[in-house]
């Protein structure tokens, strides 16, 4: 336990730091969501349809970035070994790095969620408590897939590159479902159907949580 | 008729490829076993077509079993 | 020599039956009234759509008995599902759209299925090519066994979130007997040709790793 957190300390104090990976996460979520609006001169009632599709696919691929980088400085800065050579459980250290992405996908949620609003002009107010419910669900499952993957990547030199394309694959239901809670928000049909997606996003998460902890003590073998 | 004929072609196709890419590639192993023996390594002419009977034979004098690899738990 | 006769004598029994399928889908099965005979890709598009499935289980359970058991034989049969596997997955699109254009008069749709399809080939295919990159085959094996489970694992949400996007696929209709019968006869001699190929397949992949130790040895 005391692991766990001194991990997660390290991480944020590095981050804020030496401000490596965020500032670029959060630009690159800005330059996506302003390409997509851009592109996208629709109705109103269209642009409900479609804001909660583009929403997500610019959170996964902002967030990619911060899950390529999460073991980067152990990487860099030769610590690998060190990492995997700590006397606490491996699972610990992939809650702790998860802990880490989950706080940074919080932060990038917390600034696209009210700019797609803005550049759409849908009203935000009117529907926070769901946005930020669907965002609490979504965040864990797609950081667990990233961490865990990121992992994977980082264990050996070659080979790591193609990582990123398995994950779009495996996130799928969780941009599907997010996707779908946001529009039925926006629509105001807070119904059946919208509590069935948003339970789908909580068993993506705890799934892939336990999947995580339990596999990334083969992720990071030699 | 004509779109299960389709059909049935595309999977024929498939199949027929994999099937040869496999039989090129079994000849280009069967080659290179031959230029082992050429070379005066004792090679099993068993080591052509392995069975369930050659699962964990070591005839070859310098074939590791090399498939298992030791865990933390092995080197403790 | 005994053996090369077995094996004759089983590859043989195996040409019979697709044989048998093949003509079984042909002749026996009854022509549907809506479709006509374009309906008879169900008897090719169930069986690889089944084995497209099943190649991944396969290649999830190899994965988890590579990593508690650290032995290469389970990654060879890893491999060797993973890739009929992916060919399965993707013949269940092609043959999949040809389907949709007879019935929906449309390539594509994103209907449940071909949606989960799509994102299994997908997963295949990231996995497949992650794996072509790595030399190592320990790290490869290890590698590739963690995404088979995470795969795994994706499949049933998948399912679920593509079904619920799309509202769930029509009922499949009621079928004749003989069109039963033609469909379990096409899925049965499939899935013995799919065995046959990733054992042919997996005994290549042995003989690779055998060549490559003499090699490295010599």
């Amino acid at each position: 336990m005391a692991a766990f957190w001194w991990i997660v300390h390290k991480d944020l104090v590095s981050e804020f730091r030496s401000r490596r990976v965020w500032p670029a996460m959060l630009l690159l979520g800005i330059v996506v969501a302003l390409v997509f609006s851009l592109q996208v001169e629709l109705l109103a009632e269209q642009k409900q349809q479609i804001v909660g599709g583009l929403l997500w696919l610019s959170v996964f691929f902002a967030g990619a970035m911060v899950f390529d980088r999460s073991f980067a400085a152990e990487r860099d800065e030769g610590c690998w070994d060190g990492l995997k050579l700590l006397p606490v459980s491996p699972g610990a250290v992939f809650l702790a790095k998860w802990t880490v992405n989950v706080l940074a996908l919080a932060a990038l949620e917390s600034l696209l969620i009210p700019l797609f609003f803005v550049l759409s002009d849908l009203p935000l107010a009117a529907h926070a408590w769901q946005l930020a419910l669907i965002a609490a669900l979504a965040s864990p499952g797609l950081a667990a897939v990233g961490t865990l993957v990121s992992g994977l990547a980082t264990g050996g030199g070659k080979g790591g590159n193609g990582l990123v394309l398995v994950v779009l694959p495996l996130v799928i239901p969780v941009l599907l479902a997010a996707a779908e809670c946001t529009r039925l928000a926006v629509a105001q049909q807070i119904d059946e159907a919208w509590w069935r997606w948003l339970q789908l996003l909580g068993v993506f998460a705890i799934v892939f949580i336990t999947a995580g902890t339990l596999l990334f003590e083969y992720a990071i073998e030699d | 008729m004509g779109t299960f004929a389709a059909g049935f072609l595309i999977v024929w196709f498939a199949v027929v490829l994999y099937v040869g890419r496999l039989g090129r590639r079994q000849q280009q192993l069967r080659a290179e076993f031959e230029e082992l023996r050429a070379a005066g390594w004792r090679v099993d002419d068993q080591d052509e077509r392995p069975t369930h009977a050659d699962a964990g034979r070591t005839d070859c004098q310098s074939v590791p079993q090399n498939n298992e690899r030791p865990t933390r738990a092995k080197a403790a | 020599m005994v053996s090369r006769l077995r094996t004759y004598c089983a590859e043989s029994c195996l040409a019979v039956l697709m044989a048998g399928a093949i003509l079984a889908a042909c002749l026996l099965a009854p022509t549907e009234s809506t479709m006509g005979h374009a309906q008879r890709i169900i008897y090719v598009h169930v069986p690889v759509a089944w084995l497209g499935l099943v190649g991944f289980l396969v290649m999830a359970g190899s994965g988890l008995a590579y990593l508690s058991r650290r032995n290469l034989a389970w990654d060879h049969w890893f491999q060797a599902a993973g890739e009929l596997g992916w060919l399965c997955c993707g013949l269940t699109l092609a043959t999949g759209s040809l389907w949709a254009h007879e019935a929906w008069g449309t390539w594509w749709e994103w209907d449940p299925r071909l949606t989960t399809a799509f994102i299994l080939w997908a997963v295949y295919s990231g996995v497949l090519l992650v794996r072509a990159g790595i030399d190592d085959p320990h790290r490869r094996a290890r590698v590739g066994a963690v995404l088979a489970v995470l795969g795994a694992l994706d499949v049933p949400l998948v399912v679920m979130a593509t079904r619920w996007f799309r509202g769930l696929h029509p009922a499949t209709p009621e079928m004749a007997p003989w069109m039963r019968l033609t469909l379990l006869i096409c899925v049965a001699a499939f899935t013995v040709f799919f065995a046959w190929l990733a054992n042919r397949r997996r005994e290549q992949l042995e003989l690779d790793s055998r060549w490559v130790h003499l090699r490295q040895d010599s």
